[in-house]
């Protein structure tokens, strides 16, 4: 009993030992180091671009001469030395201005003799540290292997600094304190992306290029737990934001800190994308009507877009009329005149017959409307009258884009004429009859431009002044009637005329 | 006065059919028109109450109009509209049974206009009177939803599931129909309510009017020259607001209603004198060159008079 007791007890204070040993050695971190050095080493070899005799590690004398590993040595003691004094007063990070740190400074190293500095020749380092990749770090390079190693430990790829950061960022003296750091930036993680000693790609990323290496942890299918899942983006996704094509990322990110949340430069919501995207800045900062759904909403552009990749075009969220139908999918009020929007999902979902423009899956609503502002009403393309009264003759009225405005403001149609208007009664053309002189009425009167349940979009109920009155429409083979709040029941027939007015 | 009036008809009314409740009567009970009734428009309802036993053709008759009723339903309560003609008009409700009269009712109502010299000014005895209020619609709710079950600011798909078309078709009878009152949102304009009516009209009528043709009244508020029925704000005096047989529902054809006040300028007065009119002498319509509500041009010509003249 007692034996165990002693065995038990033996035991705890081993563990407990081992235990304050990994802490403080960090035996841990210096394994997990050389296994991830070991790991890329063996990866570079076997997919190794270079021979080994085509890579150009050999340092000219000159270089040498440059290098005093023992002053750099020293100086960094020393400045290792006040660090720790200076934060042991202060706690909190160095407040620097944004623009001070923006320049980043290149480390240089002092023209003085190192001959007699302890130099590692690069022939002589083990078969697995040989340099093989085209872009070697400095220090790697001259063989300094003491800059950043301790060359006094028994252990040989333990560091001079405890943490990995504290060592780079004695020669590249920019500290990333903007108001919003990388994770691995703030965790002082610079080895996460970066290798310290070579790689095949500029900037010695772990990666061949730089969006591959971001996606190393943003990809959504990547094991990288980050605190939001928001931060994973899917780029297998057939449109993708062209910037992130054909340069990288970094168009619009900064690898490191950044003044605005998603480490970009400019607001994330508006500011950056107007930076590139000129034709809509004008749309939306000038133009007379606004859409609250870009000026005031709260996602700005990216209530519709995603920034990086999306299977609609325009890399809108969703298709393009889903997309409009997630804000107007209820009434909404309206910026341009305080009035309420109606809903559009509701009109769309109990009406099946959609004006053509709108099914197109490439255009949607955007056919007629102009989503980043217009200084059309609704913001429409083009002109339009708000009025139920408008005389449409000789008018540059946004639906004759489309429809031939002469169909609809010629009086007679001769029988043998093609390509003429459905709506006539014999020969007379009953939509000039509708659209003439000063009690024109303008083509919303009758027809509904988004959808509605009868044919030729003819409207449920005409709005005139704040009363729905139905149209009360009726089609027939070769006719139809109406009985509207404008007139009683008429009736009309392309082969047997009706005569205008009758019933 | 009024409200005495009111009083001794409603006195009447309970006494007529507190009798009714205990002797047989073989009378006709007349519900509407009051007697001394004034109104504007062509047509009446007439409401009669009677024992069906009794009758078996109920005859009305007006200056307008002649009707035959078979007593056959099982109502007890008709509901007729007349004719009426304008002026004073005496309609004649009769009972009969196997030929013979049993029961004879009359009632004067008087049809003013305010186009007609003669027709402006009724004798003092006949006052406007109204149906539409508690007291009267309880004997009509009996069989009548009596409520106004329009929705506000939508119409009826079909009209005749209005409660108003019920009683009131007859008056968008005409082809050119109002679209509020043809489509009965008659709230639209009888809109106020006072102890003796709950759907009165405000008065003067334009200020309901250009609650829609708002942009009728910048257009003629803006003119130098106004028409004194518009300056007053009597568009009902020349419009029915409900139907007409005339295009822009004019109460009469457009010169009739020019005549109807300004008498020198009719044809025959025309042919005599030597005034410049020769569209009146050539009887065209009077709109062709004057506008009828307000102009920048004096006589209220649509162009300045040396174009007109030609």
């Amino acid at each position: 009993m007692k034996k165990n007791i002693s065995k038990l007890l033996g035991a705890v204070v081993i563990v407990g030992a081992l235990a304050y040993m990994f802490q403080t050695y960090g035996v841990g971190e210096k394994l997990g180091r050389l296994v991830v050095i070991m790991e890329d080493i063996a990866h570079s070899l076997k997919n190794a671009k270079h021979a080994y005799e085509d890579v150009n590690f050999t340092i000219s004398d000159d270089e040498l001469r440059d290098i005093d590993i023992v002053k750099i040595s020293k100086e960094m003691q020393s400045s290792i030395d006040k660090k720790k004094e200076q934060r042991a007063e202060v706690k909190a990070p160095p407040q620097i201005k944004a623009d001070e740190v923006r320049v980043e400074e290149q480390p240089q190293h002092n023209k003085t003799a190192a001959r007699e500095a302890k130099i590692v020749k690069l022939e002589d380092l083990p078969e697995k540290f040989k340099p093989l990749k085209q872009y070697l770090h400095q220090p790697f390079k001259m063989g300094a292997c003491q800059i950043c190693h301790d060359s006094n430990s028994k252990n040989p790829g333990a560091l001079i600094q405890k943490k990995i950061q504290d060592i780079c960022y004695e020669c590249h003296k920019t500290r990333y304190t903007k108001e919003f750091d990388h994770t691995p930036v703030k965790d002082g993680k610079c080895t996460d992306c970066h290798d310290p000693h070579q790689s095949n790609s500029k900037m010695l990323l772990k990666a061949d290029s730089v969006n591959e290496l971001c996606m190393k942890c943003h990809d959504a299918k990547s094991t990288f737990e980050a605190k939001a899942k928001k931060l994973f983006v899917d780029m297998k996704l057939e449109v993708k934001h062209k910037p992130i094509v054909e340069k990288s990322c970094l168009e619009c990110h900064d690898a490191h800190t950044a003044d605005h949340k998603s480490l970009l430069s400019f607001d994330g919501k508006m500011d950056l994308c107007l930076d590139c995207h000129d034709k809509e800045k004008e749309k939306v900062t000038h133009s007379k009507f606004k859409h609250g759904g870009v000026n005031t909403s709260q996602k700005k552009c990216l209530e519709c877009h995603n920034p990086h990749a999306t299977q609609h075009k325009k890399l809108l969220k969703k298709d393009p009329v889903a997309t409009c139908l997630e804000c107007h999918n209820k009434e909404v009020k309206s910026d341009e005149d305080g009035g309420m929007l109606m809903n559009m999902k509701k009109h769309f979902d109990e009406n099946p017959n959609w004006h053509k423009p709108i099914k197109d899956p490439k255009k949607g609503c955007s056919a007629c409307h102009e989503p980043h502002g217009s200084d059309n009403f609704s913001i429409l393309k083009k002109s339009f009258t708000k009025n139920f009264y408008a005389n449409l003759e000789n008018k540059d009225f946004f639906c004759f884009e489309c429809h031939n405005e002469s169909k609809i403001t010629k009086r007679v149609i001769k029988s043998n004429e093609n390509n003429v208007t459905s709506f006539r009664d014999g020969e007379i053309n009953l939509h000039q009859l509708h659209v003439n002189d000063r009690k024109g009425r303008s083509c919303r009167a009758c027809h509904d431009e988004h959808a509605s349940k009868y044919s030729h979009l003819i409207r449920e109920y005409t709005d005139f002044n704040g009363v729905k009155f139905p149209l009360r429409f009726v089609e027939t083979p070769e006719g139809g009637s109406c009985a509207p709040a404008c007139h009683k029941e008429f009736a009309y027939d392309r082969v047997n005329p009706k005569g205008i007015g009758s019933k | 006065m009024n409200l005495l009036q009111i009083y001794l008809r409603v006195v009447l009314l309970f006494c007529i059919s507190a009798v009714s409740l205990f002797a047989e009567d073989k009378s006709i009970e007349i519900l509407a028109p009051f007697d001394k009734h004034l109104q504007k428009e062509l047509t009446v309802n007439v409401v009669m109450k009677f024992d069906k036993k009794n009758f078996d053709t109920i005859k009305i008759s007006t200056p307008a109009q002649m009707l035959e009723l078979n007593v056959s339903s099982s109502k007890s309560t008709e509901c007729k509209n007349v004719s009426l003609k304008l002026g004073e008009n005496i309609i004649i409700i009769g009972g009969y049974k196997n030929g013979l009269l049993v029961d004879e009712k009359k009632r004067t109502v008087y049809v003013e206009s305010q186009l007609y010299h003669q027709f402006k000014y009724p004798p003092q005895k006949f006052v406007k009177t109204y149906f539409h209020n508690e007291k009267n619609e309880k004997i009509c709710a009996q069989c009548h939803d009596m409520s106004v079950n329009e929705v506000k600011g939508v119409a009826f798909a079909d009209v005749t599931k209005s409660n108003c078309y019920t009683c009131h078709k007859s008056i968008n009878k005409e082809k050119y129909g109002h679209a509020p009152s043809t489509n009965y949102l008659c709230t639209s304009c009888h809109n106020e309510s006072n102890a003796e009516s709950k759907y009165i009209t405000k008065e003067p009528s334009n200020e309901s009017c250009f609650e829609c043709h708002d942009e009728n009244k910048e257009l003629w508020g803006s003119a130098k020259y106004g028409h004194e029925p518009l300056d007053s704000g009597n568009c009902t005096r020349c419009h029915n607001p409900h139907s007409s047989p005339y295009s822009m529902f004019t109460r009469k054809s457009v010169n009739d209603i020019c005549i109807g006040c300004h008498k020198d300028k009719s044809v025959e007065a025309m042919n005599g004198s030597k005034s410049a009119c020769n569209g009146a002498k050539n009887n065209k319509v009077c709109t062709e060159c004057h506008t009828p509500h307000a102009s920048n041009q004096p006589f209220f010509l649509k162009k300045i008079s040396s174009e007109v003249k030609k």
